[in-house]
C-alpha cells in the first residue's frame, strides 16, 4: 500500500512537472497552430525572474517578507514570459501564420537570442529591460477612450515608450546597484533556494512527502483550473475558442482577431513562465534551462493530442507514472520472485536513461496507431 | 581529444580530477587521479565514517567518468567486502531526480541509511542535494554522500544549507591551514574579489604553469619535446604542499578528506602523510591491474606489465 502510494506520488510529481510546462505550450500550439521552440526559453525567463525575485526580495527593504517571494515570483514569471511572448508574437509569428516550418525555425532562432541575451547582459538591465517593454506596451490602454479620440493617439504612444525606456533604464541602474550580483553578465548557472518553510517534508497520512513537489502540484493545479475557467467561463475565452474554431467567420462577426492572437500568445507564453519557477525550485537556473524541457513537453502535447487540454493532462501523468514505473523498478518490487530473464530486462531498464528510451518508444508505438494523439480533434482545424 | 593532440604531437596540460585508465605522451595530468581521490574515499567512508560497514549506492551523470569511476570503486569495494546496492546514472541535461531517490531509498533504508557516491557532473548536482534532502535523504537520517565533484565553489553555488554533513574528497583545500595556501587564497581574492573561494582545479592549474616555468628553465627552450622531458621529475612548493612530475606524466599529490560544513567550504578530517604517488593504470579494476606506465625508459612506455 505504501508502496503504491509512493509510486502514485512520484508519477504525478514527474507528471506535474511536465503539465505545467506543456500546458503554455499546448495553448499555443493546440489553439493556435504555431510551433513554438522557443517555448523552453520562455520557461527559463520565468525561472531567472524567480532568481531576481528572491534576490530582491534580499535587500533590507523587503527582507520581512522574504518568505512570500515564491508567490510573488509567479505572478512575475507570468508577466515577463507573457510580454517576451507578446512582443515575440507581434514581431515574428503574426508574419508567419501558416506557415508551421517558417514558425519553427523563427523560434528556433529566437531560443537561440534568448539563451545568449541571459549569457551576455546583466540580469539588472535585463529586468530593465522588460520593465520598458511592460510600461511601453500597456500604458496606451490605461488612457481613457475619450482621451484616445481627441490627442493623436500616436503622439501618445510615442511618449509612452519614451518614457518605457527612462523607466527602464533607472530600474537597470537602481537594480544594478543595490544587487551586486545582478550587475555583471554572468554565462553560468544560478541558483534559487526555497524559503524555509518550503524545504523538507510533510506528514500526510503516515508517509512524508517533499515540500516542494506538493507546491509544484499545487501551482499546477491552480494553473489547470484557472485556465480551463479562463478558457470556458470568460468572455475573451469564448472568443479565443470561437477564432480556433472559425477564423473568417469570428473576424465577420466582430471579433478582433489580432487581439486574440495576442492574448492566447501571451498567456501561452505566461504559463511557460510559470512553469519556469516551478523548475527553478527542482535544480539550477541557466541559459540550458529550456532545452532539457521542450521535448518533454512536444512529446506531452503530441501525445495528449493537439488542441485538447485534457489530453495534455492524460499524456503528461501518463508519461510522469509511467517514467516512475519504469526508471525505478517498480515491477521488481510488487513481484521480487519473477523469472530471471524477465528481472534481467526489468532492471535493465531500471535507470533514468533508460526509462526515457523505454518511454519514448512506447509513445511512437502508440502513435502508430492513434496518429493524432489520445483525444485527437474533431472537425477540421482551419489555417489562418 | 586525446587522438588529436597525439596526432599534431602538441602539448596538453589537463587539472582536473579524472579516471585515469589512460597514459599520454602528450598530455600531463596535474588533477587526481582515482587513486588519488575516489580510492582513499571510499576507503574513508567503508571504514572511518559515521555510515562505516555499510552498504554503497553510486550515482552519477552519464558519461566516462562515473561510469569508468564506478567500476574501480565496485572492484575496491568487493576487496574491502563492501558492498554496492544500486548504481544509476543521470542522463546529462536531465534533473528529474525521483526515480533515483526512490532507487536509494530502496536500497538503502533497510540498513538504516547508508553511503552515497556522487560523481554527478555540475548543475545536476544542484537539482540532486535540493531533491534529496527534500526527500529525507540527509545525514541525520543516516545517508551520507562522498562527492568527487563538488569543490568550495560548487558549494557557495549549490548553498551549504543543502551539503552540510556530507563529504568531499581532494588534494588542495582551501582551509589548509600553511603559509603556501593562505598566501594562494588571500592572493586570489585579491584579484577577484573577497567573496570567491578557490578550489582543487584552479590549484592544479596553478600549478601547472609553474611546474611549466621550470621545465622550460631547466630545458632551455620552448620546444615540445625538450620540455616534456625536463618536466619529469620537476618538484613545487604547492599550496596543497609539495608536489612532484612522475614518469607516468601524473602528479604525485597529497590526498585529503573533508566534511562540508554549514558556513561553506571543507573541514579537514583526514590528510595523507606525504604524497600519494599516481597511478595512470588503476590497481583495482581487472582490466589495468598489474600494468604501469612510465616515459623516461623507451622499453617501458605508455603500458607495460609491472
Amino acid at each position: 500500500m505504501e508502496l503504491l502510494l509512493d509510486s502514485l506520488f512520484n508519477g504525478v510529481a514527474i507528471g506535474s512537472v511536465l503539465l505545467v510546462a506543456a500546458l503554455g505550450l499546448a495553448i499555443v500550439f493546440g489553439l493556435m497552430g504555431v510551433i513554438n521552440l522557443a517555448h523552453g526559453e520562455l520557461m527559463m525567463l520565468g525561472a531567472y525572474t524567480t532568481y531576481v525575485t528572491q534576490l530582491i526580495f534580499k535587500l533590507p527593504l523587503l527582507k520581512p517578507y522574504y518568505n512570500a517571494y515564491v508567490i510573488v515570483s509567479i505572478f512575475f514569471a507570468f508577466i515577463v514570459s507573457g510580454v517576451v511572448g507578446i512582443l515575440l508574437e507581434k514581431t515574428v509569428i503574426r508574419k508567419l501564420y501558416g506557415s508551421p516550418l517558417e514558425t519553427l525555425l523563427a523560434t528556433w532562432g529566437v531560443s537561440l537570442i534568448l539563451q545568449q541575451f541571459v549569457r551576455s547582459v546583466p540580469l539588472a538591465y535585463g529586468t530593465g529591460l522588460i520593465i520598458s517593454l511592460i510600461i511601453g506596451l500597456f500604458l496606451p490602454s490605461l488612457f481613457s477612450s475619450k482621451l484616445k479620440d481627441s490627442i493623436n493617439f500616436k503622439y501618445v504612444k510615442f511618449s509612452s515608450w519614451i518614457f518605457a525606456a527612462l523607466a527602464g533604464v533607472l530600474s537597470g541602474n537602481l537594480i544594478s546597484s543595490s544587487v551586486s550580483k545582478l550587475s555583471r553578465a554572468s554565462a553560468r548557472n544560478v541558483d534559487v533556494t526555497a524559503p524555509a518553510w518550503m524545504r523538507g517534508q510533510v506528514e500526510i497520512l503516515g508517509t512524508a512527502f517533499p515540500k516542494t513537489r506538493l507546491m509544484i502540484i499545487i501551482i499546477t493545479l491552480i494553473s489547470v483550473i484557472a485556465i480551463t475557467l479562463f478558457l470556458n467561463q470568460s468572455a475573451w475565452g469564448m472568443r479565443i475558442r470561437a477564432v480556433t474554431q472559425n477564423r473568417e467567420m469570428s473576424d465577420c462577426l466582430g471579433i478582433s482577431t489580432e487581439k486574440v492572437d495576442i492574448l492566447t500568445f501571451g498567456i501561452g507564453s505566461g504559463l511557460a513562465g510559470v512553469a519556469g519557477v516551478a523548475v527553478s525550485l527542482l535544480g539550477s537556473v541557466g541559459p540550458n534551462v529550456g532545452g532539457n524541457y521542450i521535448v518533454g513537453c512536444f512529446m506531452v502535447v503530441v501525445l495528449g493530442g493537439v488542441g485538447n487540454l485534457l489530453g495534455t493532462i492524460f499524456a503528461s501523468f501518463g508519461i510522469g507514472i509511467m517514467t516512475d514505473l519504469i526508471g525505478a523498478g517498480r515491477l521488481l518490487s510488487i513481484w521480487p520472485d519473477m523469472p530471471l530473464p524477465l528481472s534481467n530486462t526489468i532492471n535493465f531498464f531500471a535507470t533514468t536513461s533508460m526509462a526515457r528510451v523505454m518511454i519514448f518508444a512506447l509513445i511512437v508505438i502508440f502513435l502508430q496507431f492513434k496518429p493524432t494523439g489520445l483525444f485527437p480533434q474533431k472537425g477540421r482545424m482551419v489555417e489562418s | 581529444m586525446l587522438p588529436v593532440y597525439e596526432s599534431k604531437d602538441a602539448f596538453l596540460y589537463y587539472p582536473i580530477q579524472y579516471e585515469a585508465q589512460e597514459c599520454s605522451n602528450n598530455i600531463f595530468y596535474t588533477g587526481a587521479s582515482p587513486n588519488q581521490q575516489s580510492e582513499p574515499a571510499t576507503d574513508f567512508m567503508y571504514k572511518r565514517s559515521p555510515a562505516a560497514g555499510k552498504p554503497f549506492f553510486l550515482v552519477g551523470s552519464d558519461y566516462v567518468f562515473p561510469r569508468t569511476s564506478n567500476t574501480i570503486t565496485k572492484e575496491q569495494l568487493k576487496s574491502l567486502g563492501g558492498k554496492v546496492v544500486g548504481e544509476d546514472y543521470l542522463p546529462l541535461g536531465n534533473t528529474e531526480v525521483a526515480p533515483i531517490i526512490s532507487k536509494i531509498k530502496k536500497a538503502l533504508a533497510p540498513s538504516g541509511g547508508g553511503v552515497i557516491i556522487n560523481t554527478l557532473n555540475g548543475d545536476q548536482n544542484v537539482a540532486f542535494f535540493k531533491q534529496i534532502q527534500d526527500a529525507g535523504i540527509t545525514p541525520s537520517n543516516g545517508y551520507y554522500v562522498m562527492n568527487y565533484s563538488i569543490a568550495e565553489e560548487e558549494i557557495s553555488t549549490i548553498g551549504p544549507e543543502f551539503l552540510e554533513g556530507h563529504y568531499g574528497a581532494w588534494n588542495y583545500m582551501m582551509s589548509i591551514d600553511t603559509p603556501e595556501s593562505k598566501k594562494f587564497a588571500a592572493d586570489f581574492k585579491a584579484l577577484y574579489g573577497s567573496d570567491r573561494v578557490v578550489a582543487d582545479p584552479q590549484e592544479s592549474a596553478y600549478n601547472m604553469v609553474y611546474l611549466w616555468k621550470q621545465a622550460v628553465e631547466d630545458a632551455g627552450t620552448f620546444e615540445n619535446s625538450a620540455v616534456r622531458e625536463a618536466l619529469v621529475g620537476q618538484t613545487f612548493d604547492a599550496p596543497q604542499g609539495p608536489v612532484e612530475v612522475m614518469p607516468n606524466h601524473h602528479l604525485a599529490q597529497t590526498v585529503r578528506i573533508g566534511l562540508i560544513k554549514p558556513e561553506g567550504g571543507f573541514e579537514i578530517l583526514e590528510e595523507t602523510d606525504g604524497v600519494v604517488y599516481p597511478q595512470a593504470w588503476n590497481q583495482f579494476e581487472p582490466s589495468s591491474k598489474g600494468y604501469a606506465c612510465d616515459w623516461t625508459d623507451p622499453s617501458k612506455g605508455e603500458r607495460y606489465k609491472l
